[in-house]
């Protein structure tokens, strides 16, 4: 791992913890705060702080200490987290988010964002520690020569604070771009450097000396007031194939023994050196080593270093408090081995996998199609094998790709609290479905959308606390996220209790913008959609709210780039939901693969209810509309909506052997809507490698991309949102035309 | 890039001058070309004044260096620190490598190689 790859976990990783402060900072502010939560809030503070430490950011670090102090003093019931002080760490939370984004030499040269954290940290004074006021520049120069004049008997209670570490840092640490002076300064901040023992032991001969491999070895002293965690944390960039031990100033002498046995360099040696670091005395080093050998020469067996311990702790007592705290830790060790197993990885690997996997399908079906052609039952059944294995491994593979919605929600409860403060309004947020999985891309690009339809939601659909006091409202409204599936795909809700969208004015606004003509008799529905027209909304509309640039259109423009839909429904007073369906990946699907006049189609599986024969069922004259079962369904025939011609390389035979007048129907469903696609030729289930159609294709409707087929021909996907939309319009259409025609017809 | 200006002197010493940068970026390079087949005389002087920066990579080195005069029975000597790796020095208190050059002769390389 690289320096900038290090760099990069550290952005990562301090978003993270920006992320759960703030959660917990919204937790904190509902009225929710016990020590779980500030202990929590505490460890992200310092955990950023010391990450920015070892990589030598001190803005993020200087600034950041001060809040950590703040949160302390609150964890140890010192301070209150009143309102006030909860919102100015709102606010110190956003500057170290900004503080991260940028490094050393453009924070210098930044003096507003300098202002900004003098600001802040002005605005926390009332609640620092007096000894962070006065202290905050002391160095541990400083310390270092008040502790020279400790008395004897001071320093003696100094070596009980003690730490021992003991570091074996992987010999490819330098390469990797961590250096141990990084961790050492580091240390020096936690507290006071007593003793650094570097081993040079491991230094080979001249040959075999690799000048950009780490050989020196540190037993260090450390005294410090800090947590066992947060010098582990110093370590945690490092802590790969590394052998990394801290003992804490409670440790026995047979914690060391057990160290001194553990490390590669030679026992006397290393006893002398925790001699030297002030960690053991030679007396009680002494003693240990004798009863160690005296114990092995008279056991009847070889005696294990545990017997060794066993004997050292019952001289020396070990209290049950430590026991206690040593099972703590093996717990907490235990929890922390079962989060290993998760591993973070770039993105763009992933998305280089799913595209390799995408074209082991396209070869898969190739092979499939060739294997059929040999008619060898033997190679046919190993390519079915085969077939079924791709299929796993696609799933597998996407499966990678899928990342709860709820972290894009709980990024909703800031907005909406801000919101709120802003527009002097009571907002309840509530989120349900948060563990409901979609495409991390979908996930990505939908924040954009979600954000405008909440602030709007916000803003024109929720009332101000008057008027809802006046229409016997409770003063808070409610919001709500939620996620969950429907029929293959992924529907978001976002629902508000506020006054619902007023029909009759977006009807005139609509008028007078000429979006619509006066005379046009338009259902509810269609009215509600007139808000997703380009240039609907009016400037005098616009606030700093909800006029940031991303109308209403744009929010359907981007749901509809993912191949999905979103519809509203609003009732006056009662309230509006603005409901977005997504399909649940975009990279590979399950498709129904169809043809018309030799051009090739893929249905999503997930959308189609069945497929029936066309010339089985009514079709009522001139409204391409079937009698289903008694439902009346409109239809499409791909033919005409794509004005289909057949290929030049058909034969005459070919041709002459088609049923023109044969045709299949498949019947498919999205959201409440059901519409028939009429095809030639029904080929079935393939696994469809989407391909994104080219920006010239952008205006075409009813086609959402492309795919390979097997035998190297194109295969369009069919958009289906768009192309029930189209038959429902074309079935109105036709329905009016049929009752100016013949109105006595049927 | 460190400089390095080796000079054998007639009154059978040895003088090695490093100058610049002794950091992991010319570590190598340094070590191939200049030390690892280094022959010196009953005396070298090792000047460290001119270092601007060092890192652990450069530090290493330098106690290499000193291995290898050490186990060809020669006698190091280090004139001027130089501000950089004095920091580092008294940060990892190292005093006694790059001061106190008596006490690490008396560690022989021998024994250093047997703990491996």
């Amino acid at each position: 791992m690289s320096l900038d790859a290090v760099l990069q976990t550290f952005y990562v990783e301090a978003q993270e913890h920006l992320e759960l402060m703030e959660n917990v900072l919204l937790k904190i502010d509902e009225g929710e705060c016990n020590d779980e939560l500030l202990n929590e809030i505490f460890r992200s503070a310092h955990t950023i702080k010391g990450s920015a430490g070892i990589f030598g950011l001190d803005h993020i670090v200087n600034f950041t200490h001060v809040v950590e102090n703040v949160l302390d003093r609150a964890r140890d019931n010192e301070i209150t987290l009143e309102k006030s002080l909860v919102d100015i760490l709102f606010n110190c939370r956003d500057h170290i988010q900004k503080l991260v984004s940028v490094n050393l030499e453009e924070f210098n040269a930044q003096s507003e964002l300098q202002n900004i954290g003098k600001d802040l940290l002005e605005a926390l004074s009332p609640w620092t520690s007096s000894d962070e006021e006065s202290g905050s520049t002391q160095n541990s120069q400083n310390l270092e020569t008040e502790n020279k004049e400790t008395s004897s008997a001071e320093l003696e209670n100094e070596n009980d604070n003690c730490w021992h570490i003991s570091l074996r840092l992987s010999a490819d640490c330098l390469k990797n771009g961590m250096d141990p002076l990084s961790f050492i300064k580091f240390l020096t901040s936690l507290g006071e450097i007593k003793h650094i023992e570097t081993l040079i032991d491991n230094f080979p001969n001249t040959k075999n000396y690799d000048a950009e491999a780490l050989y020196f070895a540190y037993e260090i002293a450390l005294q410090s007031e800090a947590s066992l965690e947060e010098i582990e944390n110093t370590f945690m960039f490092v802590q790969d194939d590394s052998n990394i031990t801290i003992l804490p100033p409670s440790a026995k002498v047979d914690d060391y023994l057990h160290l001194i046995e553990k490390l590669p360099e030679e026992n006397q040696r290393l006893g002398d050196i925790l001699v030297n670091c002030g960690s053991l005395t030679k007396h009680s080093l002494e003693q240990a080593l004798a009863s160690q050998s005296h114990e092995n020469i008279n056991a009847e067996e070889p005696k294990s270093n545990h017997k060794l311990g066993e004997l050292l702790t019952e001289q020396h007592k070990v209290s049950k408090e430590v026991i206690n705290a040593a099972l703590t830790k093996q717990q907490q060790n235990k929890s922390k081995a079962s989060e290993g197993k998760q591993i973070r990885i770039d993105s763009n690997r992933l998305d280089h996998l799913i595209n390799l996997i995408g074209e082991l399908v396209i070869n898969q079906q190739r092979i499939e199609l060739l294997s059929k052609k040999t008619n060898n039952p033997v190679l046919i059944e190993a390519v079915d094998d085969f077939d079924n294995f791709t299929n796993q491994i696609r799933d597998a593979a996407l499966n990678l790709r899928m990342v709860p919605i709820g972290g894009t929600f709980q990024r909703f409860k800031r907005l909406v609290r801000d919101t709120a403060q802003e527009l002097g309004k009571e907002v309840e947020l509530t989120i349900e479905g948060a563990d409901t999985e979609l495409d991390r891309l979908m996930v990505e690009k939908l924040g954009d959308p979600l954000t405008h339809i909440v602030r709007n939601a916000m803003d024109h659909g929720l009332e101000s606390i008057e008027d809802r006091t006046a229409v016997d409202k409770d003063i808070k409204g409610q919001l709500k996220l939620s996620a969950y599936h429907e029929a293959g795909h992924i529907v978001i809700a976002i629902s508000d209790d506020g006054n619902g969208i007023n029909k009759e004015r977006v009807r005139e606004k609509a008028i007078e913008k000429g979006i619509i003509n006066p005379e046009s008799q338009l259902s509810d529905n269609e009215l509600n959609h007139l808000i997703f027209h380009p240039g609907f909304s009016t400037a005098a509309a616009v606030t700093n709210l909800s006029g940031r640039g991303v109308g209403m259109d744009v929010v359907k423009r981007n749901v509809e780039a993912l191949q999905g839909s979103i519809d509203i429904d609003s009732k006056e007073g009662i309230g509006s939901e603005f409901k977005i369906r997504l399909p649940l990946t975009l990279a590979i699907i399950d498709g129904f693969h169809v043809e018309a006049k030799s051009t090739h189609f893929i249905i999503p599986q997930a959308t189609i209810i069945e497929c029936i024969d066309l010339a089985n069922h009514e079709d009522i004259k001139g409204r391409h509309c079937i009698n289903l079962r008694g439902d009346m369904i409109p239809y499409l025939n791909m033919t005409e909506i794509f004005n289909l011609t057949p290929s030049l390389d058909v034969s005459v035979a070919d041709a002459l052997a088609q049923t023109p007048t044969k045709k299949e129907l498949v019947i498919v469903q999205f959201g409440n809507d059901v519409a028939g696609i009429a095809v030639d030729k029904l080929h079935g289930e393939i696994q469809t490698v989407v391909k994104p159609l080219g920006p010239i294709f952008k205006a075409l409707k009813g086609i959402g991309g492309s795919s390979l087929l097997g035998n190297g021909d194109i295969a369009f996907i069919l958009d289906i949102p768009q192309l029930i939309e189209l038959a429902i319009t074309n079935e109105a259409n036709n329905k009016a035309d049929a009752i100016n025609i013949s109105p006595n017809e049927k | 890039m460190a400089e390095i200006k080796i000079t054998q002197k007639r009154n059978n010493s040895t003088e090695i001058c490093i100058s610049g940068e002794l950091t992991i970026y010319c570590a190598m390079a340094v070590y191939q070309e200049y030390f690892q087949d280094i022959k010196v005389k009953e005396l070298t002087t090792i000047k460290l004044n001119k270092v601007t920066e060092i890192d652990t990579a450069g530090v290493q080195l330098l106690i290499m260096l000193i291995k290898i005069i050490n186990a060809q029975q020669s006698k190091y000597q280090i004139e001027s620190l130089g501000e950089a790796l004095t920091d580092y020095s008294n940060l990892f208190q190292l005093n006694r490598y790059f001061v106190d050059f008596e006490e690490f002769n008396s560690i022989s390389p021998q024994k250093s190689e047997q703990s491996q």
